[in-house]
This record gives C-alpha cells, sequence and structure tokens, in this order.
C-alpha cells in the first residue's frame, strides 16, 4: 500500500523533551538560573524552590526520558496492536483519561498515559512502537 | 491519483495562519516605534524594549505553522498518497469556536496521524476510509483535507449540472463587508491625515478579509461548476444578529442560517438568507462540495 516501504520517523530531541514532560525541569532550572545569576535581590526560598523543584522533577522524569532518547534514536521499530485502556483516577476538562496498553510483535508489553480517552486509537488497532535497546521498554511513535 | 498538486507556501500558511504570532509581530512593530530609551534627552522607561523580545516570541509562536508549512510542501512535492482508516475523532469542547473536531487515522503499517482542528467542515465519519499524502522526510502525514493543493475527488456524491454564482452572493458573508467598512475607515483616516501608523492595520484587515472572501469564491464556483452534489437534512436555524439588513428595513420577517447534516457525517451551516428562501427545519437540501477545500456550499445560495 504504501509503496516505497516504510520510513523510519527522524530522531526529534524537542519532540523528546516535550512527551516525556521534561521541559517542565528544564524551564524551572533555567528560571531558577536567570533569578539567581542575572536578576539581583531574588529572595532565598525563590532560589530554592526553583532549583530543588526543577530537580525533583527532572530526577522523576529521567529514565523515561534517557529510554525514549534511546527508543527513537537508535531502537527497533516494531508493530504492535493496542489490547486496551485501562482506567485511572485522572480526569481532565470532563473527559476521564485512561492509559493505552499495547503488546507488540514480539510480546513485549506497554504503556502510554493517563491521556484523554478520545485521543487514543481503540483497541485492536495496529501501531507502531520504538523500542529502547537497553531497557526494553517499548514507546509508541505518536508521542515521540 | 492525480499529479497536479500546487505547492504555493502562501496557500498553505493561509489554510491555518498563525494568527497570535500575527498579533504579537504587529505589537513588536509597534513597540518599535517608541522612542529610544538611550537617546540623550530620553524621558523615564520606553515600551521599546519589549520589542525584541515580541519579535522573538512571533517567531517562536509561528514556528509549528512554518514546521507544518514545510512538511506539507515537501509531502505535495514528493510524498506518496496512502490510504488510511479513521480511528477516531478528537472532540475539543474547549474555545470559543464549536464544534471542533480532529480525526485520528492509523495507515496499514499502523502509523499514527492526526488532521488539523476541523470547523464547520466536513469531518469523514469513523471507520471511513480517506487518503493522507506522506512526508517521507519528517514521516509526518497530512490528511488531503488539509492540503489545499491536493485534489482529491469526493467519494460519495453525485455529479451536477454546473451553475455559476452570482457576484452578488459575496455581500452575505460577513468578511466582505468587514474589507468594505476597513477599507472606507483606511481611505478616510488617510485623505484626513491621519499618520500611517493608524492606517496600516486598516489596510492589513483589508488584505486579510479581502483573502477570505476571495478564497471562499474560488472555492464556492469550483463547487458550484464542477463540484459533487450531496443531500443535506436541515438541522437547525440559525437567526441573524440584530444589526442584519432585515432587520434595520424591517421589511418583514428574519431570515436565517440553515445548519444542515448528511448521513455520513457531513455538517455544516449555509450562509443566512432572506426568509422566503429558508428550508424548514427537517426538510432535504442540496448541496455540491468544493473538491480541493472540502467547503460545501447550498446550491440555493448562488
Amino acid at each position: 500500500m504504501t509503496g516505497r516501504g516504510f520510513v523510519r520517523r527522524p530522531f526529534n530531541p524537542l519532540r523528546v523533551l516535550w512527551f516525556s514532560r521534561m521541559w517542565i525541569a528544564l524551564a524551572l532550572l533555567a528560571l531558577a538560573s536567570v533569578l539567581t545569576f542575572v536578576a539581583e535581590g531574588t529572595p532565598l526560598y525563590a532560589k530554592v524552590i526553583l532549583f530543588g523543584g526543577g530537580t525533583i522533577m527532572g530526577a522523576l522524569r529521567a529514565r523515561d526520558t534517557v529510554s525514549m532518547w534511546r527508543a527513537a534514536r537508535s531502537g527497533e521499530v516494531r508493530q504492535a496492536v493496542v489490547t486496551g485502556h485501562s482506567e485511572t483516577n485522572w480526569r481532565s476538562d470532563g473527559f476521564p483519561l485512561r492509559r493505552l496498553n499495547w503488546q507488540d510483535a514480539v510480546g513485549a508489553k506497554g504503556h502510554w498515559g493517563p491521556a484523554r480517552a478520545d485521543t487514543l486509537p481503540r483497541a485492536g488497532t495496529r501501531i507502531i512502537v520504538y523500542a529502547d535497546p537497553v531497557s526494553g521498554r517499548t514507546w509508541w511513535e505518536d508521542k515521540l | 491519483m492525480t499529479t497536479r498538486n500546487a505547492d504555493g507556501f502562501l496557500p498553505l500558511v493561509m489554510m491555518r495562519p498563525p494568527w497570535l504570532a500575527i498579533g504579537v509581530a504587529i505589537v513588536a512593530v509597534l513597540a518599535s516605534q517608541a522612542p529610544d530609551p538611550t537617546a540623550v534627552d530620553a524621558t523615564g522607561q520606553s515600551l521599546r524594549i519589549l520589542a525584541l523580545p515580541l519579535a522573538a516570541l512571533a517567531a517562536a509562536l509561528a514556528l509549528p505553522t512554518v514546521l507544518r508549512v514545510l512538511s506539507q510542501r515537501r509531502a505535495l512535492q514528493g510524498g506518496h498518497w496512502i490510504k488510511a482508516k479513521v480511528t477516531g475523532v478528537e472532540v475539543l469542547r474547549s474555545g470559543a469556536m464549536l464544534p471542533r473536531h480532529r480525526i485520528l487515522w492509523t495507515d496499514p503499517d499502523g502509523r499514527a496521524g492526526r488532521s488539523l482542528v476541523i470547523t464547520k467542515r466536513w469531518v469523514p465519519p469513523k471507520g471511513s476510509t480517506i487518503r493522507v499524502l506522506q512526508d517521507d522526510r519528517s514521516a509526518r502525514q497530512w490528511w488531503e483535507g488539509d492540503l489545499p493543493g491536493a485534489l482529491p475527488a469526493p467519494d460519495e456524491g453525485t455529479p451536477a449540472p454546473s451553475i455559476l454564482p452570482s457576484m452578488l452572493v459575496m455581500m452575505s458573508w460577513p468578511s466582505s463587508w468587514i474589507a468594505l467598512f476597513a477599507a472606507a475607515c483606511a481611505a478616510l483616516l488617510a485623505f484626513a491625515g491621519t499618520p500611517g501608523l493608524l492606517v496600516w492595520p486598516l489596510i492589513v484587515i483589508v488584505a486579510l478579509a479581502g483573502n477570505a472572501v476571495l478564497r471562499q469564491w474560488r472555492a464556492l464556483v469550483r463547487a458550484l461548476r464542477f463540484g459533487k452534489r450531496i443531500n443535506g437534512k436541515v438541522t437547525g436555524h440559525f437567526a441573524a444578529p440584530v444589526s442584519s439588513v432585515g432587520r434595520i428595513s424591517s421589511r418583514g420577517p428574519r431570515g436565517a442560517a440553515m445548519r444542515w447534516e448528511t448521513k455520513s457525517g457531513h455538517f455544516g451551516e449555509t450562509d443566512y438568507v432572506a426568509h422566503d428562501r429558508v428550508v424548514a427545519i427537517g426538510q432535504s437540501i442540496p448541496l455540491r462540495v468544493d473538491p480541493i477545500t472540502g467547503i460545501t456550499f447550498w446550491e440555493g445560495s448562488a
């Protein structure tokens, strides 16, 4: 159908930082740096909150970000089938948030979310995932 | 598939203009006209220091549009067409212009894609097959309805005799009135010796509204000359605002804009028409689809 074979999505670090939410930590750290080293008279508690918050956020997201980075950069491409949506307690703007679950051709399972259910493919849909060569986790191409 | 794909830059930008970036850029230009804060006789602060940050912000806000247009151009020039299946329609509930939808699709390989936000346009129903154009360099896919230069043919609908629309139709579009009044105001102000800074925004408004009118007119002509005919059902009437012509001149009852829907999920709204031409709710109306933009017009609006 596609005629010319599969085209791998090119690696885009900005997409990885966006979808892993690492940009929030980087923004906090950048703001903290500007307030500390450029602006004058910033109270100590503001510096502590921003540097601390940025560091904690970065530490929490580091593992996923590195995994997504490797997967997008040099990961194996696999086809996966959506096995279903699992419930979460999260809501956004009146929409319930669900987690997307898939199982790829090798048998590895993966998930994405919480996300709005109407933005996710239904159970049984075939999707493309990229596998992280180190940890083996798989990431949906749409969010990579 | 057709090979006659247009690849202009401006049509692709104007498909969904970066309004926020344009507004911020205008504000940046205005701020750059403020007095120089580094001059010898400068007094206090000047808005001019905001010009450069605002220009940077405008560039950042325009970046997604620029990337989209570059990708769409590459797709139109050297991409290949793929038949994809609609896996869902994302409903966007926030925002003033409702309803707003986004089509989600998956191609036979499993690659997912999503359309731009669709307002008052044809939305392919879930499960239907659509055609998307893949840009191989960024591996992004674009729905043919988001590519003004692509030449799709609506699968449904029957051929119908061509109609030549009258130019007077344009007078029932708000954009024409906006363009005319902005042009009149600009001319009046210019002759009165107003500084150019106050006249230029009006000329920009004339250009933008005129572009919208021209685009709509070309879509209407295409739809009525070689568009396919589909049948819709009127689902509602929308009365005109109080400032409409019929109300001011008090020549009888008001007209309405008719909201319509088809069985396969097309929906839209006709222009505002006088009361004697309004079709009752529940009746069917003949519609023509513009093969290039997918905008659908009522045959009676000619």
